[in-house]
């Protein structure tokens, strides 16, 4: 047994390997050339993909629009018509391609950490992790910045060509749809970090796109079945956290209207500082990627969680989503079809909600340990996950939030927007301090009066008017609190100056209320003309217009009873307005802040006496426009009924039909 | 020099290298072998600069591997399934190795195309299993690389291409004084071209020696003995005794002329002291059943 070697001492071999070492080493600094080309050659289809949609959305259409014989006349309108096109193509082409290719992206050039083989070969090659991370990265940030430059220069030629080149349209669209791309593109890899599944790229990168605002509909929905008041709303921190709907909802492209020419005539893109500030958020997150790629393990390619110190987010994240979403949904679907509207049980969409977390939780289990003998081995975090869920809704219960009692200090108001609906709406901003410190004693008798309100709730029939009053709060810190009230309440209620829905009536009878009520968005310098509703002798209904004239001074008549607290005085009391509103309905007309037409219309009574006189002074209301009071039409359609029915009778009776 | 000291790496709480260690001198071919499960491609991994250790110390050339793109530059390694791109050609690997090793040799590239015969354009996945190692092998060589780590590295070659192989790699052991660390469960073939073996089994290293060392210290005898002496000798200090006819076979853990002496005692009519093969100086030397050498020779 001889070895091949002649000696088996370690041998000095610095002399043979010199000759290789006087090569000039070119050492891998933080980018590799040759990775970079191979991405770009090996994964071409998907980089073609990504240019040829791009140069038909763009450049293509702006060919199209800027000279096809369309109806639009003249090569200015076919110009504005593009550049509505391109920008339209930047907010809402840019989010879906943004959203789309930088996943798709994402997904390829970090494929191989998902490979044991791959990584295998990539790890043991002499380049640091550091360098490979940014070699990948900067092979699909080269791809769509190239692609998006390409498209901007060709689309630029396109509309030099045909005289209607607009830099500043095209730099929006490049800022736009690059912007996007570039924070998705950035939060997929940063996804991708974390798994070492190709599949669940794509699901953690969609999760956790739409995580923060579904978490917030779910936490909000439940605490709005069981808190009396609460309602739902959608903070801004969780807009912003939710990066496509952020996008969708904050950039948005808008005319510029010429009422003369009737026509817009320039398109602007908003929001662009919001796509600056989510670029910026696709740097911090690239940085973060990176930091995770360093750590990150290759023998954790395969897993589904590949971080460790991410698996129990990931395990307690999927119990906690599966409760609130699949254990509210099992709640709703079942438990509630055999209650009442309105009565919900805790301890049954508690027990809904612990069955499906864990659910969730051994799911998660069972993907993160690729076994389905996950139940022995993780019995006490699902007790733990069991008692988290019925903490929350032991939590829930004894509202250890204070969320039910929870009435904003009046000084810590910024504003209220009141809005009443029922059989008589409302809506109004209040901004004075008075006021709104009557909305705070009306909101905390609202909750005094809870028990009733809860009682009354179940009661059916005619005892109660009923009416839905929300509360919307903004707090001077910028943060909102919203609640809603549906109260049933009667005549005695509204005479108690206490109860709720008197202190209600009493705002709403305030002058700067009604005035925000009706004329919230009028300035009185702009309105046009204005029409009333009216039952002619056929009993059908019409419309009378009038004039600026007679409209700024029949507006004049309704300030002068609004001021004078005549207005709004039945609002609630639904007996008056029945006996004292009249059918006829009154709109004024005005022109918008943006220049397009616009109008608002009142409903009156007797009470609005200014009003009533300047209607007939004006010659609005004349014999054959008639004001008539609800209850006359009422009555009449009645009587009508009625005669109609006795002939017929009496037509029976003479036939003998009996 | 490769260095390994008290390597551990747990992958889910489990040891997979439980206090590895392992010392290949600089130019020699140092023998990996162990069961299935043992830990050596774990430990390769390591020595490659794919996995990080939880605890110990990797050293070659008195530097840590761990994120060294320099001294990764000096090593290529042939895993046990050996990774390539889809659509790649052997042409395309070699321009991204070329990328990424800066001492490729092109020269040597050109030279091993006439001995692998493999058509360098065509994509790899369409190549049999041998041929895809031939192309493995072929593009590593071209590497230059100062520390060559072969896990299973002959495995689906035909004879006379394993042959082939390893005169490659021993040749550049001769002339460019590589260190060669390879992982095989073929003992047979691993006798024939390495100067050093360990074994390794749970995750730890058994017995690390010289070639040399082990056969100097191991001897097998046939010996004849006179009439009237059917037995060996109870005072010789027999490994293993087996018999066919007059012949008795003894392994003893002693030098062959040591072994000689003692048995010339006993006024033999024939002693003839034979090598010992790998396979043979393992399962004496490991005592049989308890490593499970059944596992670890063919």
């Amino acid at each position: 047994m001889q070895s091949k070697t002649s000696s088996s001492e370690p041998r000095d071999n610095s002399a043979v390997q010199s000759e290789a070492g006087l090569k000039k080493s070119r050492a891998p600094g933080w980018f590799n050339p040759a990775l970079f080309r191979k991405n770009l050659t090996r994964f071409w289809p998907l980089w073609t993909l990504y240019a040829v949609i791009w140069l038909i959305m763009v450049p293509l259409v702006q060919m199209l629009t800027l000279t096809a014989k369309s109806n639009l006349a003249t090569a200015s309108e076919r110009a504005v018509q593009a550049a509505e096109t391109l920008l339209d193509t930047a907010a809402t082409g840019g989010l879906i391609m943004g959203a789309a290719f930088g996943c798709l992206f994402a997904m390829a050039l970090f494929s191989y950490l998902c490979s044991a083989r791959a990584v295998g070969m990539i790890h043991s090659f002499p380049i640091r992790r550091d360098s490979l991370f940014w070699t990948n990265y900067l092979s699909g940030a080269a791809v769509f910045v190239g692609t998006d430059l390409v498209t901007l220069l060709l689309t630029a030629a396109i509309q030099a060509a045909n005289g209607a080149l607009d830099w500043g349209n095209l730099a929006a669209w490049f800022a736009c749809s690059a912007g996007m791309m570039l924070f998705f593109y950035s939060f997929a890899c940063f996804c991708a970090m974390f798994t070492g599944q190709i599949l669940a790229i794509p699901a953690f990168y969609a999760i956790l796109n739409i995580l923060v605002l579904g978490i917030n509909f779910l936490v909000q929905n439940l605490a709005s079945a069981f808190y009396y008041g609460y309602t739902s709303s959608t903070p801004a921190w969780v807009v912003w956290l939710t990066p496509a709907y952020a996008l969708s909802s904050r950039v948005s492209v808008n005319g510029v209207w010429d009422q003369s020419r009737y026509l817009y005539t320039r398109w602007l893109i908003s929001g662009l500082p919001v796509v600056g500030v989510y670029a910026a958020a696709g740097v911090v997150f690239a940085l973060l990627a990176l930091a995770v790629c360093i750590r990150r393990r290759s023998e954790t390619a395969g897993d589904t969680v590949s971080i460790s110190w991410a698996k129990p987010i990931f395990s307690f994240g999927m119990a906690l989503c599966f409760a609130l979403s699949l254990g509210q949904g099992l709640y709703f679907l079942v438990w509630q079809s055999f209650r009442s509207s309105g009565d919900n049980s805790l301890p049954a969409v508690v027990f809904c909600m612990v069955v499906l977390g864990l659910v969730g939780y051994f799911a998660a289990e069972m993907l993160l340990n690729k076994s389905f003998r996950v139940l022995r081995s993780h019995w006490k975090n699902a007790l733990a996950v069991t008692a988290v869920l019925i903490a929350l809704g032991v939590g829930l219960g004894l509202d250890l939030t204070g969320a039910v009692a929870r009435v904003p200090a009046a000084n810590d108001i910024s504003s209220v927007q009141m809005d009443i609906s029922g059989w008589n709406s409302f809506s109004a901003e209040i901004t004075d301090p008075a006021l709104i410190d009557s909305v705070c004693q009306a909101h905390q008798a609202l909750i005094g009066e809870k028990e009733e309100q809860q009682d009354r709730g179940q009661t059916s029939g005619t005892d109660y008017w009923y009416a839905y009053v929300k509360l919307s709060y903004l707090l001077k810190n910028g943060a909102t609190v919203i609640r809603n009230y549906n109260i049933a309440y009667n005549k005695a209620d509204l005479e108690k100056p206490e109860s709720a829905v008197s202190i209600l009536s009493g705002i709403v009878a305030a002058p700067k209320v009604q005035r925000a009520n009706l004329f919230q968005s009028v300035d009185p310098k702009k309105i046009t003309g204005g029409e009333m509703g009216y039952l002619d002798s056929d009993g059908s209904y019409q419309y009378k217009d009038f004039g600026e004239g007679a409209a700024r001074e029949i507006y004049a008549a309704l300030c002068e009873d609004i001021d004078a607290g005549r207005v709004g005085v039945s609002q609630f009391d639904q007996a008056a307005w029945d006996k004292n509103g009249y059918a006829n309905n009154l709109a004024f007309y005005y022109d918008s802040e943006d220049g397009s037409n616009a109008g608002t219309s009142i409903q009156f009574t007797d009470d609005y006496t200014a009003l009533i006189a300047a209607l007939k002074k004006t010659g609005v209301v004349t014999a054959s426009t008639p004001l008539e009071k609800q209850a006359e039409v009422n009555t009449s359609a009645d009587d009508t009924d009625t005669e109609s029915a006795v002939p017929a009778a009496a037509a029976s009776a003479a036939s003998g039909e009996g | 020099m490769i260095e390994v000291r008290n390597l551990v790496k747990r992958f889910d709480g489990f040891a997979a290298l439980d206090g590895a260690a392992l010392t290949v001198p600089t130019g020699s071919v140092y023998g990996l072998v162990g069961p299935n499960g043992a830990g050596k491609s774990t430990l390769i991994r390591h020595v490659t600069g794919i996995y990080r250790q939880d605890e110990g110390e990797l050293l070659i050339g008195g530097e840590p591997v761990w994120e060294n793109p320099a001294l990764k530059a000096k090593i290529a390694a042939i895993p046990d399934d050996w990774y390539y791109f889809l659509q790649a050609s052997v042409r395309d690997m070699m321009h991204f190795y070329r990328g990424f090793y800066p001492n490729f040799s092109m020269e040597r590239y050109e030279k091993l195309k006439e001995v692998f015969a493999i058509d360098e354009k065509r994509t790899i996945r369409r190549l049999s299993k041998g041929m895809q190692k031939q192309a493995a092998f072929w593009l590593v060589m071209c590497c230059m690389p100062e520390y060559l780590v072969l896990d299973e590295p002959v495995d689906g070659l035909d004879p006379v291409m394993r042959r082939q192989v390893w005169s490659l790699v021993m040749s550049d052991v001769a002339e460019r004084g590589t260190t060669v660390l390879v992982s095989s469960h073929n003992l047979r073939e691993l006798e024939d071209v390495c100067d050093h073996v360990g074994i390794m089994d749970h995750g730890k290293m058994l017995l690390e020696r010289s070639l040399a060392q082990l056969q100097d210290n191991m001897v097998k005898l046939q010996v004849v003995f006179p009439d009237g002496m059917d037995a060996v000798p109870a005072d010789l200090p027999v490994v293993h005794a087996s018999r066919i006819g007059r012949i008795h076979t003894l392994i003893m853990r002693m030098s062959a002329e040591e072994a000689t002496r003692r048995v010339e005692q006993y006024a033999p009519l024939l002693v003839d002291a034979v090598p010992l093969t790998l396979e043979e100086i393992f399962i004496y030397e490991l005592g049989g059943a308890n490593y499970a050498v059944k596992d670890i020779v063919l």
